[in-house]
Order: structure tokens, then C-alpha cells, then sequence
């Protein structure tokens, strides 16, 4: 019945279960789909795209925000050997002529030949594909129903692309990570046999990810996929809408296996009205996954404890760890074993680099284990140089293993800096203890927020263009917030009298830009930024400052302020 | 539709954006900033956007999200679901 497939088009042509399958929770009502329909559907689709002049080879943008389209699309690509290249719709509020830039200089990127669009987006893809030279195919989802002619399907082998995953949410060179069948089908069944060893007959789940993301697609999608295990996917909006319809639907299927990065953990915590609380049953729910950003340990204390009465175990808590490079998981916490923290005291561990058990509370970083490595992985810990740390000592992050992809798309730089002679450089920070890996901090200056990655530079190149603000002198970073990681911008001004207006006026930029919200910005004094070639020392020696200021501050969460 | 029944759809939202988290006081003087502005990010205006969806019963499509960004945004986007 579920075995280890060589491909994602041989696991999806393998679908026969015809009681078990995917179910798409719209606002309109639930459909309902068996894996042996979806297999039927997927070879219709794949031999429309073929039909459509696409070749295999080809790379196909999806931008489709329904839930249904996307995945018999994505599959349907698959299987005809057409490659697609998941993105984003446009969900934020505002800011289209932001999406439709960062959507074209994907497509540029992954040299697409064709869209594959939600019919309401058609407009916007128009108006994108005019930007992009290579495309000659535009496919509107609900166009895609009719019956082709009986085309021969390619030989799809593993070692051909099987998806490009771009990874960064704002950048001007956004990066494609390329994604063999091999490399996806080692993660998805690593997943799915050896860590969270689904069962079809008793596991089934429950998934608001967006299955344009990593988590949602390979995580919550292709492992119950392969495993013909059942799927209820809730729009992405319908959580962000109604965060508790995550936790509804749960208790309602009776689901054992959801993921959800930290920030849902949050707000369903601070949204769960006391009705719902006395209503659900959550006591099957033996699979509560988080990741794909960093873990605040007390967010998932504070949700143990408001759930703990509706059957939710402490021990359904599965932390990880991992990253589209090395196609999904890297770490992950075995089945069962619930969240590991450990005290670390804060000053040995910037000053030194130790991770060191803190004396006393006070003193100390609560950091999360994420788990260990998948089988048949490695990670190390490295310092500059590349040699390897002993345990309890900080440094880069590196893995090798079957799951870690081929590297970027037509970018031989990115790649050779990032994947050397099998070891995929995470650009993370972290230890080992105890065999369980705990993630510290980041090489990478990467801000990531509610589960997307940014690059500092373009938010400073964004801020830098405002009226007043000092040139040269701004750099962007990232606080701990309640719920993540929050934006911050500390900037020098120019003009002392237009200060007042001038975080109002950064913060507004931002947004009109690049669609991103600004939690803070600080006016630091004249000269404080240095003038340092290094981005990272500047950014480091303005988030000290910046952090005094905060504690003397003794707030933080206000919107933009000024600081001095 | 009268200037009375405005009011009442700005003091809607008006109370969803309070009961957000990072929400401040939403009034005339600020219902044509960006949510941002006002101190909400993406996921605290959606979570806005539910709150009146659920206090009125209706429906705004993904569409119709992509062209709101402020608060009178919103209240012209629920117009055209309440006239």
C-alpha cells in the first residue's frame, strides 16, 4: 500500500485508497477528494499541460490561491515532468505593484516558460508575464477541466527537478532552491516512516500551511500523500481570518498530526474563547508540529496550559528544525517525547560561545531542542574555519544527507558559498546536547517574520530613500517579539526638525515597498551607525544599541516610536 | 448609504481593530492610514478583517483583500456586501 517511491509522481499515480483522500474546506463548503481520484485528476491535468504546448523541463509559476487548484496543478506539473515553481499570491492588504515586481524577478529567475493562475489573478499575471520574456504559456486554473487527448505521460526519474522553492520573501536576486525527486522523496519519507510513522488507518490531519511554503507542500501534503493518509486543508485565510478554526477543525475531524509555525501556537492562544475551550477534544492530536521559525518557548508553555483541559498532551509537541536547502526537515523531535528546553546562561554564551546550564533564572536564554537528525543525516557544528566544535559549543549549523538539494537555480556563486563538497552551510547558529540540536541564533542576517525570510539590504535600501534619514546611516534587524521576530529599523537623522514625523514616514515606506510592517524604529544619535563595510557589524552594534535603549525604556511592542 | 449607518460600520471596525492586539483607537482622523499606521501587520488586519466578516456575516473574497489597506478600505469593501 504505501511504500518508499522513487518519485512524487510514482507515490501520486499510486493512489488507489478510494475511502481515504484530501478534503478542501472552503468558506462555500467542504469537497472532498480520494487519493484514487486525485490520481485520475492528476494524469487529466498533466496531459492538459502537455496538451497546452508545455514540455517536461519546463517551468511553470503557480500562482493560485485556491487550495484544490493548486495541489491538482502542482501534481498535475509533476507527473507531465513540467517543473513548477510555487509562489506566493497576493494575500497582503495593499501593495500589488510591490507583489507584481518580486513576482516577475521570480519568474525572470526561474526562466519560466509558463503561469499556471488562479482565474481572478489572470489580470495580475498579465500584467507580470509582460515582464517576463521567457513566458509563453498562461493557463487559468478553471480553464484546465476539459478531457485531453490520451498523451503519453514522461518518464519522471529522481534524480530530474521535481520543484524550485524560492526562498526569500523581499530581495532583488531571489534564490531558487532546486528540488530533485530523490532529495523530496528522502525528506517526505523520512518524515513519514521514520520520525512521525504515520498510519493511515488511525492518522489523519489537519493543515491551514500554505501549500505554496515548504511546511504546508511537502509537510503537510506530500508525507500524508504518500502515506494515502487523510488531509483537511483550511484556507491559509481562513486561519489568518479566524485563527481558532485551525484548533475547530481539529477537534472536529478527531486529526492526530498538525504543523504550524510558532506564531499560530500564539495567537490561538490569546483568541480561544472559554466556550470553545470547554468544547473541544483534542485528545487524539498526538503530532503538534513547529517550526519554520524560531521557537519562543513560552509560547507553546502558555498554549499547553489554556489547551491542557480540552485532552491536548504536552508530549504531541514535535519541534524542529529545517530549511528549503535541505528540502524541508533537517531535525525534528522523535514522536512522543514532547518539548526539551534548557536554561543557558546568556553571558557565557555571547561572550564565549558556551553553551552553559545558567545558575540562575535571571540569567538565563530558554532555549528549545529541536530534536535530532533525520536517519541517514549528519549535522555537525563548525566554526569559521569549518573545523568541528565540541559539544555544548556554538557555531554554524551544517548537514549532509540524502535530503539536501542540488542548490540554487542558474546561481553557481549562491551555491558553491552555500552547499561545499556535500555539507549544506545553514547560516544558522546553534549547538549539540545531548545529541538534541538547539538553534541560538543566525550567521545569516536574515529577518524572518511570521515564517518568511527577508534580507536586511532591501529594507534598508527602501528606508534609506526617505526624506531625512541620514545617508548610509540605517540598518534593518530583528527583535523577539511575543509572537516572533519583529522588524526594526534604526536610522540616523539628517534633519532634527523633521524628526518627529520621520519613524511614521520610514515605516509608511516600508510598507508602500516591500508590504512589510515595522514594529520600531530608533532614531539613534549622529555617527552612532558605523561606517563599516560590514553590514552585520553595523546591524550588530545598532541592535545593542538599540536593546539599551529598550530595557530603559522598560516597553517594547509600541508601534514606531522615537528613541533616543 | 446615510452618514448614521458610516458611522456605525467605522465604530465596527473601530472596535475589531481594539480588540487586535498593537490595534489603537481607530477615528475619523485615521481611517485612511495604511493598518501598518495604525500599529496592525498583516496578520493583525486579517485577523481585523475576520472580526467584521463574523460581526456582519458576510464574505470578502481573497480579491477583494488584495485592494484593502486601510481602514476605509475596509469599510468600502463591506459596503458593497451590506447595500
Amino acid at each position: 500500500m504505501s511504500a518508499r517511491y522513487p518519485t512524487l509522481a510514482a507515490a501520486v499515480m499510486a493512489g488507489t485508497a478510494k475511502d481515504r483522500g484530501v478534503r478542501f474546506r472552503e468558506p462555500d463548503g467542504e469537497r472532498a477528494m480520494s487519493y484514487a481520484e486525485l490520481a485520475s485528476e492528476v494524469r487529466r491535468v498533466a496531459r492538459v499541460l502537455l496538451d497546452r504546448g508545455l514540455r517536461p523541463g519546463d517551468r511553470l509559476g503557480m500562482l493560485v490561491s485556491d487550495n484544490r487548484d493548486f495541489l491538482t496543478g502542482f501534481l498535475g506539473a509533476i507527473c507531465g515532468g513540467v517543473v513548477p515553481v510555487p509562489m506566493y499570491p497576493p494575500l497582503m492588504l495593499g501593495g500589488l505593484d510591490v507583489y507584481v515586481q518580486s513576482a516577475a524577478r521570480i519568474l525572470v529567475n526561474a526562466e519560466a516558460r509558463g503561469v499556471f493562475a488562479s482565474r481572478a489573478l489572470v489580470p495580475l499575471v498579465a500584467d507580470i508575464a509582460g515582464r517576463v520574456p521567457s513566458i509563453d504559456v498562461v493557463l487559468e486554473a478553471e480553464e484546465c477541466s476539459y478531457c485531453p487527448p490520451d498523451l503519453a505521460l514522461p518518464d519522471v526519474q529522481p534524480d530530474h527537478l521535481a520543484f524550485l522553492q524560492f526562498t526569500s520573501g523581499t530581495t532583488s536576486a531571489p534564490k531558487g532552491v532546486m528540488v530533485t525527486h530523490r532529495a523530496l522523496m528522502a525528506n517526505a519519507s523520512a518524515l513519514a516512516f521514520d520520525v512521525l510513522r504515520v498510519d493511515p488507518r488511525r492518522d489523519w490531519g489537519v493543515s491551514w500551511l500554505p501549500m505554496y511554503h515548504d511546511m504546508g507542500l511537502i509537510g503537510m501534503t506530500i508525507v500524508p500523500l504518500i502515506m494515502q493518509a487523510s488531509m483537511w486543508f483550511l484556507p491559509p485565510l481562513t486561519f489568518l481570518k479566524a485563527p481558532t478554526s485551525w484548533i475547530e477543525a481539529i477537534h472536529e475531524v478527531g486529526a492526530s498530526i498538525s504543523f504550524a509555525p510558532n506564531f499560530a501556537y500564539s495567537l490561538v492562544t490569546r483568541r480561544a474563547t472559554e466556550a470553545q475551550l470547554g468544547r473541544w477534544n483534542l485528545s487524539r492530536w498526538r503530532v503538534a508540529g513547529c517550526g519554520a521559525e524560531l521557537i519562543n518557548p513560552k509560547t507553546l508553555v502558555a498554549f499547553q496550559e489554556k489547551l491542557a483541559r480540552c485532552g491536548f498532551r504536552p508530549s504531541a509537541f514535535l519541534p524542529c528544525y529545517g530549511m528549503a536547502e535541505a528540502t524541508l526537515a533537517i531535525t525534528m523531535t522523535p514522536v512522543d517525547e514532547g518539548m526539551t528546553t534548557i536554561p543557558i546562561d546568556r553571558a557565557r554564551l555571547a561572550e564565549t560561545g558556551t553553551a552553559v546550564r545558567a545558575t540562575e533564572p535571571a540569567s538565563a536564554l530558554e532555549l528549545v531542542s529541536c530534536g535530532c537528525p533525520l536517519p541517514g543525516h549528519e549535522v555537525w557544528i563548525v566554526d569559521d574555519a569549518g573545523t568541528d566544535v565540541p559539544e555544548g559549543h556554538v557555531g554554524e549549523i551544517t548537514v549532509r544527507g540524502p535530503s539536501i538539494t542540488t542548490g540554487y537555480f542558474e546561481d553557481p556563486v549562491a551555491t558553491a558559498s552555500t552547499f561545499r563538497n556535500g555539507w549544506l552551510h545553514t547560516g544558522d547558529l546553534g549547538f549539540i546536547r545531548d545529541g538534541l540540536l538547539y538553534v541560538s541564533g543566525r550567521q545569516k542576517e536574515l529577518i524572518i517574520l511570521n515564517g518568511r525570510n527577508y534580507h536586511p539590504e532591501p529594507i534598508e535600501w527602501a528606508a534609506a530613500e526617505v526624506e531625512g534619514v541620514r545617508r548610509g546611516a540605517v540598518v534593518a534587524f530583528s527583535r523577539v517579539g511575543a509572537d516572533g521576530e519583529q522588524l526594526v529599523i534604526a536610522l540616523e537623522s539628517s534633519n532634527e526638525t523633521a524628526e518627529e514625523t520621520l519613524p511614521r514616514r520610514v515605516a509608511k515606506k516600508i510598507r508602500g515597498d516591500l508590504g512589510l510592517h515595522v514594529s520600531d524604529v530608533f532614531i539613534v544619535p549622529p555617527r552612532s551607525i558605523p561606517k563599516t563595510t560590514s553590514g552585520k557589524l553595523r546591524r550588530n552594534h545598532a541592535r545593542a544599541l538599540y536593546l539599551g535603549a529598550l530595557a530603559a525604556r522598560g516597553q517594547d511592542g509600541q508601534p514606531p516610536s522615537v528613541v533616543r | 448609504m446615510s452618514e448614521e449607518d458610516k458611522g456605525s460600520l467605522l465604530a465596527i471596525v473601530a472596535r475589531a481593530v481594539r480588540e487586535v492586539d498593537g490595534g489603537v483607537e481607530v477615528d475619523s482622523t485615521s481611517v485612511d492610514r495604511d493598518f501598518s499606521e495604525i500599529g496592525l501587520d498583516s496578520v493583525g488586519a486579517l485577523d481585523v478583517v475576520g472580526r467584521v466578516e463574523r460581526a456582519l456575516g458576510i464574505h470578502l473574497s481573497d480579491e477583494e483583500l488584495t485592494r484593502i489597506a486601510s481602514v476605509s478600505d475596509l469599510i468600502r469593501a463591506i459596503r458593497g456586501h451590506t447595500a
